[in-house]
């Protein structure tokens, strides 16, 4: 059972998408090992899994971004990952 | 975003001796002081700063490569320092590979659009084999300023 499904996230972070929450977005991309998970913003689509890929997107506070996850357990990691975008990673002072 | 405006000589230290992942920051944050791109009274802030983001989680991006950074209220546009560790320094990494290019990223805290476009500008070397090779290489602070002034500019692959 394969499914293709994609949301569309607002980075809320103050800092936008830096390190601390590429890395946090990255170790739950990393959860789901048979699941395809890129995150696009305009015309670049990389892979959640990498931070330095994350980095690449210089995603500022405010920035539209679309996650799309392919595999078995495609809702399940949009799901964690959308709430970790309006949780701000958990990293709110 | 080019790098090399916001690169000195004087912060390249091609041949670190460290005795440990701190010791190499704390270097190099007096590499910036002596590049007088970092004023002195500020300086033990400025690595308290970097030292606890690093004590959140690790800067060790993979490929042997480290960006300790920080927001900080101590500058007024970005610095930068280099470091070449020959052999290696244990960051903690996320590739578990011993760090062995260190690239120190201080950005002004009112200026995050900044920080976010050097730390792309970063990444887009280190993600590059080839372009992360030719970093592990420089091991004079003339070959990594001409590397950096060839890679400014270059189009994200």
């Amino acid at each position: 059972m394969s499914s293709r499904t994609e949301i569309t996230v607002t980075v809320l972070n103050k800092n936008g998408l830096h390190a601390r929450p590429s890395s946090v977005l990255a170790e739950a991309a990393l959860r789901y090992p048979d699941t395809l998970i890129t995150v696009c913003r305009k015309g670049t689509a990389v892979d959640a899994k990498s931070i330095m890929e994350l980095l690449m997107l210089e995603a500022a506070c405010g920035t539209e971004l679309t996650v799309v996850a392919d595999g078995p357990r495609a809702q399940e990691a949009l799901d964690e990952l959308e709430a970790l975008f309006e949780k701000e990673f958990n990293l709110k002072l | 975003m080019p790098l090399s405006p916001y690169c000195k000589p004087k912060a390249v230290l091609p041949d670190l001796q460290v005795s440990d992942k701190d010791d190499a920051i704390r270097q190099l944050v007096g590499a910036l002081v002596t590049a007088r791109v970092l004023k002195k009274p500020v300086a033990a802030a400025v690595l308290d700063e970097i030292l606890a983001r690093e004590g959140q989680a690790t800067t060790g991006i993979g490929h042997g490569v480290g960006i300790p950074h920080a927001r900080s209220e101590h500058v007024e546009k970005i610095v930068m320092a280099f470091g070449r560790v020959d052999e290696g320094v244990d960051f903690g990494a996320v590739d578990g590979e011993r760090v062995r290019v260190i690239v120190m990223l201080i950005s002004p805290k009112a200026k995050n659009d900044e920080h976010l476009a050097a730390m792309k500008a970063i990444v887009k070397i280190v993600r590059d084999p080839y372009q992360c090779k030719r970093l592990h290489g420089c091991r004079t602070p003339e070959s990594f300023m001409d590397l950096i002034g060839e890679l400014d500019g270059t189009p994200a692959k």
